[in-house]
């Protein structure tokens, strides 16, 4: 009787906890032996135009401290100072601490977390996190990170296609819950969620005229004088690709200026001087109004609604042609050249030319250029836009103006993301373009023999030097953009390089010692990586038989 | 006189019965305790595999981040810039016009 009532009363025990307070038990068992581990998702990676990695996530850790549990605070200090370069005053201040969780570091290369874990675990610290993350690596250093831009420690972009393409390259974290036993053993483990990793994007780019390109404004900026920033573009005129964005100075990846990561050919604008001068033309040679062989007065100043034009440094020429004038950037002549055209038809074409209106290529923070509205046009305004003054562009667009140029008169959008071509409109006639294409041809390789000139690769192109105007100051003598548009070969090109530096320290800062060369040194670096092939097949690397 | 009724079993033949039934019930019992013990016992195999299978695939997780961070280190020792760092320290260096002496040799070329 009395074990039946013992059973009865061990049984309705049983009942009580397994059934009717089944949930709340099940909880608490759930608690103490099983773990959820949320694994953040593996960003996807970004690819050059030929499958070379330009950023992809490496395994990191990223280290907390439980602050309660900390034994040997000392050595753990020591241990962060050695392997993580941390100030020990910083160590000090986290590990000392009052609170249950302390960063310590966040994306801690795999190596450095392992031996902080290890060793860690010789010396008997207790206290320490590690969470399994992954960090941004580039396996290409810096190159390109203006254009990619970097993301936080959270593995969200912040700038660059980073930011553009962030819902393309995040993934989803992977979930997985932990079985274990009273002392941590480890009895099961099953996926709850399997996540998805980021997709991987490709560019235009390629890593091997990116690297020229980054080599030589940085050669530019440690050499010329004065030298603040620069970059270079180089693009694929038959597609607008993107081939190649390189700025300076050049970001490091792993504390990334940002100011230095603004590919600011994209959000900054600058006048750009001279090189202007061959869309004028252009424009003038498509309404048939100029040839390249009519003659035009070169003296200097010329009166233009009152106020004095004048060539740069003062100097007047003799009566020249056309192609002369271009060869030597004649200001007044291309005065003339525009005063032909008239405000409508100018103001037209830089406006078909893609002046004033943002290209869409696949950059955050692109901005539009400075145009003058059509009804605020004077006189003056058309003479000093002739040679590229009194209007702003970007890098982007100039370099889009000059693929129009180089493929005959199709005005594409630059692309970073490949894709087919995208016509944005006619800027004029192939049979101008080709003539413009001559005239440049001319200005490099005969006209000046400049050093933009490398034999076997008929490089055309157009230098420009300006003043920089500052609020409230207006043009200041040592602020000063130089640049170089430039396409190769010249009658039917292949590529169009855009070379631009600024200083704003340097009166004496002139193209022709600037991005002039450095357009040259792109070329050759092209052709020493095998990219470019010489276009005449006697010469090779600025070298005859 | 003793009646002999309908359906009644001599004694030795009921003491036989239960002598079956016991066994039958000892024999029921210990398939019963065979099939018991086995399912623990395939059921302590199986945990410890899965166990096993559980470390397996944290180990296999670990490995593929030392191999992630291994092609990190070759992709990175593959590049450009370290190429031409390396190019450097053992002497090579861009090519240059201005430093390149050309030798004539008998008969006109370079």
């Amino acid at each position: 009787m009395v074990l039946g009532l013992g059973a009865l009363a061990v049984v309705g025990r049983l009942v009580q906890l397994q059934v009717v307070e089944h949930h709340r038990w099940s909880a608490v068992a759930q608690a103490i032996q099983e773990d959820v581990i949320e694994l953040p998702a593996r960003r996807g990676p970004i690819y050059d135009r030929n499958g070379v990695p330009l950023a992809y996530d490496v395994p990191a850790y990223s280290i907390a401290l439980d602050n309660y549990l900390v034994t040997k605070p000392e050595l753990l200090i020591d241990l962060l100072v050695d392997e993580l370069g941390m100030p020990r005053s910083e160590a000090a201040a986290k590990v000392y601490r009052s609170s249950y969780f302390t960063w310590l570091a966040r994306g801690v290369d795999y190596e450095a977390g392992r031996r902080v874990q290890e060793r860690a675990q010789s010396l008997g610290i207790q206290g320490l996190i590690f969470f399994d993350t992954w960090k941004r690596a580039y396996p290409q250093g810096p190159l390109a990170l203006a254009v990619l831009g970097v993301v936080g420690v959270d593995g969200n972009g912040l700038a660059g296609v980073e930011l553009l393409f962030d819902d393309l390259l995040s993934g989803r974290p992977r979930r997985v819950r932990l079985l274990r036993g009273p002392s941590g053993q480890l009895y099961d483990l099953w996926e709850e969620d399997p996540g998805a990793a980021g997709k991987p994007l490709h560019l235009t780019l390629d890593a091997r005229i990116q690297w020229v390109c980054e080599q030589e404004i940085a050669r530019g900026l440690a050499t010329y004088a004065g030298a603040d920033r620069g970059f270079a573009l180089v693009m694929d005129p038959r597609t607008g690709e993107v081939l190649a964005l390189a700025h300076g100075p050049s970001p490091d990846p792993a504390r990334p200026d940002p100011e230095l990561l603004s590919p600011w050919a994209v959000t900054h604008v600058f006048e750009p001087g001279s090189m202007f001068k061959a869309l004028v033309g252009l424009a003038a040679f498509d309404q048939g109004l100029v040839g390249p062989d009519d003659t035009f007065s070169g003296s200097s100043p010329i009166l233009v609604g009152g106020v004095s034009v004048r060539n740069a440094r003062g100097q007047s020429y003799p009566t020249m042609t056309f192609r002369r004038a271009m060869a030597d950037s004649v200001n007044t002549v291309l005065v003339q050249v525009a005063q032909r055209l008239g405000i409508d038809r100018a103001y037209d074409y830089i406006v078909r030319m893609g002046f004033g209106a943002k290209t869409g290529i696949e950059l955050p923070g692109e901005v539009s250029g400075i145009v003058t509205p059509r009804d605020r046009w004077t006189a003056l305004d058309l003479a000093v836009a002739s040679f590229g003054q009194g209007i702003a562009v970007t890098g982007i667009q100039l370099g889009a103006a000059f693929a129009a140029l180089a493929n005959g008169g199709s005005l594409l959008r630059p692309r970073l993301v490949p894709g087919p071509a995208e016509v944005r409109g006619e800027v004029a006639s192939a049979a101008a373009c080709r003539t413009m294409r001559e005239v440049l041809g001319y200005a490099v390789n005969v006209g000046l023999r400049s050093p933009a000139s490398v034999p076997g690769f008929d490089v055309g192109g157009k230098t420009g030097t300006a003043e920089v105007a500052l609020p409230g100051r207006g043009y200041v003598a040592d602020h000063v953009t130089t640049g170089m548009a430039a396409f190769f070969p010249w009658e039917d090109p292949d590529y169009v390089i855009l070379v631009v530096y600024q200083t704003e320290r340097n009166p004496e800062f002139w193209s022709g010692w600037t991005a002039v060369p450095s357009v040259g040194e792109i070329v050759r670096g092209m052709a020493a990586l095998g990219i470019a092939r010489p276009y005449a097949p006697t010469t090779t690397l600025g070298r005859s038989g | 006189m003793r009646g002999v009724r309908f359906g009644d079993v001599p004694r030795a033949e009921r003491s036989h019965r239960r002598g079956g039934g016991i066994a039958l019930l000892i024999a029921v019992g210990v398939v019963a305790s065979g099939l018991v013990f086995l399912y623990l016992w395939q059921g302590a195999i199986l945990s410890g595999l899965r166990a096993e299978r559980a470390k397996a695939i944290l180990a296999l997780a670990e490995l593929e981040r030392v191999k992630l961070d291994l092609a990190y280190q070759v992709d990175r020792a593959y590049s450009l810039d370290e190429i031409a760092r390396r190019a450097r320290a053992l002497g090579m260096v861009p090519f240059d016009e201005e430093r390149t002496r050309y030798i004539v040799l008998e008969g006109g070329g370079h």
